[in-house]
């Protein structure tokens, strides 16, 4: 049995879309969605569904050199505060190691991460904006 | 009257060059170096087409909501048995009811699926289609297939209001010919090597049948006309033989040149004639009549458009092409053998 489908179905409103959770109560965006409580002010009055915006600026990072079998090495993980203030973990792509920097700004573009019994999984990474024109979203 | 409301591309960042290509397999420089596009690990045409179809609905102006059809060309899909229109429909947000499509077999693919929303949106089945293109070509190391084969994307959104470009007609010409093909299971593309029989007897007939047959159908003559975006391949690495098939109608150099984007991305298959339509809209100006001219496996559409004063009003929305040509970094043999998978990345 797979569980890499039920897996993919549940996420699909935050790996696709980029969908978060605002807390109806603080306003602050939970993402990943999970549970029915806001991480931030422990409210249960519920979320109302948010698409996150696409632009961003690096709030910390590590570089990844030693990686499991079918991801890139090195990889760069990242935590990503949005222009409408949600924090995301995402992992770069299209960035050498020595030109990431904090508040360095990022856009969150639609790529294919990783593959489970040969379904493929897509969703947002991080890319380095580096022309003013670049980015679009 | 059915057109256009919004056209986007995407080519990805990376290039290789045609010379570092030759070099690397011990072939002698070529007279003229050109680029082609090559996606990274985590691209594929699902990415790449969801690109695409964000730009044209950002140039169109109309909410993901109210699209009702996704009509999707390629040859590269990552699935035999799963449709990937269906993911790219999800991430721009399109409604469960909208009819989502799939179309393929050739470099034609794209403009198939143009051809069949077309038909969709005229008879009010749909007042808004999104139609998109996108492959992923790739061709066995060290042959005339790798040195062209190109990645890309390029999305239409249609409907029959606020028009951007009137679509006059459409027309196809098929062949049974095998110049370019691509078994199940194998990676790379295949071709004839006959680069003069392919170009003869496979290339010219088709697009001087379609594209002659369209300016009949709609009443006008190669004069009418101020530009062609015309599919092109590299005979004997000279895409400008191409170019023969269009002079046998009237057409030169002039007409055709603003649509090339052969020698900056390379043969991206399914969506070249959307990329070179996206670029040439953004220098036409208002009452230009065009035509695209795809061609994949000895098969050929031509459709006809004419810009309204629409486009000019909608241009600051057009997400240029000049920026894939500007924004790019240009790799070597060894790092795009391992981008396209030809050499193991790791376990």
């Amino acid at each position: 049995m797979s569980i890499a489908s039920p897996m993919l179905w549940r996420e699909i409103p935050q790996l696709y879309r980029l969908i978060g959770l605002k807390c109806k109560k603080c306003g602050y965006i939970n993402f990943p969605r999970m549970g029915s409580i806001c991480v931030r002010c422990g409210s249960s009055e519920g979320f109302v569904d948010h698409p996150i915006s696409r632009r961003g600026k690096v709030v910390t990072f590590t570089i990844e050199h030693v990686m499991p079998p079918g991801f890139e090495v090195p990889t760069i993980m990242t935590i990503v505060d949005t222009e409408d203030g949600a924090r995301l973990m995402v992992s770069m792509t299209q960035a050498k190691p020595e030109e990431v920097k904090i508040d360095m700004p990022v856009e969150l573009v639609f790529r294919k991460f990783g593959e489970a019994d040969g379904l493929l999984r897509y969703g947002f990474r991080a890319k380095p904006v580096k022309e003013a024109g670049e980015a679009k979203k | 009257m059915v057109g256009i409301v919004g056209v986007g591309a995407y080519v990805p960042t990376y290039r290789i060059k045609l010379s570092e290509i030759l070099k690397a397999n011990n072939f002698p420089p070529p007279l003229m170096d050109v680029e082609k596009a090559v996606p990274n690990s985590d691209e594929d045409v699902v990415t790449m087409a969801s690109e695409a179809s964000v730009n044209a609905l950002r140039h169109s102006g109309i909410a993901p909501e109210k699209i009702e059809a996704v009509y999707m060309g390629t040859t590269s899909s990552p699935y035999t048995d799963r449709m990937v229109a269906s993911t790219v429909a999800a991430h721009i947000g399109m409604p469960n009811s909208a009819n989502v499509m799939e179309f393929g077999g050739s470099a034609r693919a794209g403009t198939s699926a143009l051809l069949a929303c077309m038909d969709l949106i005229d008879s009010g089945r749909a007042k808004y289609g999104l139609v998109v293109a996108a492959d992923s070509l790739l061709g066995p190391p060290g042959t005339m297939l790798e040195f062209y084969s190109g990645a890309g994307a390029g999305a239409l959104v249609l409907a029959k209001e606020n028009l951007i470009a009137e679509i006059e007609g459409g027309n196809s010409s098929t062949s049974e010919f095998a110049d370019r093909w691509r078994r199940c299971g194998d990676p790379y593309m295949r071709d004839s090597g006959d680069d003069r029989f392919a170009r003869e007897y496979g290339y010219t007939k088709p697009i001087v049948d379609a594209a002659g047959g369209l300016m009949k159908k709609i009443g006008k003559t190669s004069k009418d006309f101020k530009f062609v975006i015309q599919q092109l391949l590299p005979f004997g690495l000279d895409p400008s033989k191409g170019i023969d098939a269009s002079r046998k109608l009237g057409f030169d150099m002039p007409h055709l040149m603003p649509g090339v984007t052969f020698n900056a991305f390379g043969e991206t298959g399914a969506p070249y004639v959307f990329i070179g339509l996206s670029q040439v809209i953004e220098q036409a100006k208002p009452n230009d009549r065009m035509m695209i001219v795809s061609y994949g496996g000895g098969c050929s559409d031509a459709i006809s458009l004419r810009l309204t004063p629409n486009a000019d009003a909608r241009k600051a929305a057009l997400y240029s092409v000049k920026n894939f040509h500007k924004s790019k970094e240009i790799l070597n043999y060894i790092q795009y053998c391992k981008l396209k998978g030809i050499i193991g990345v790791s376990a």
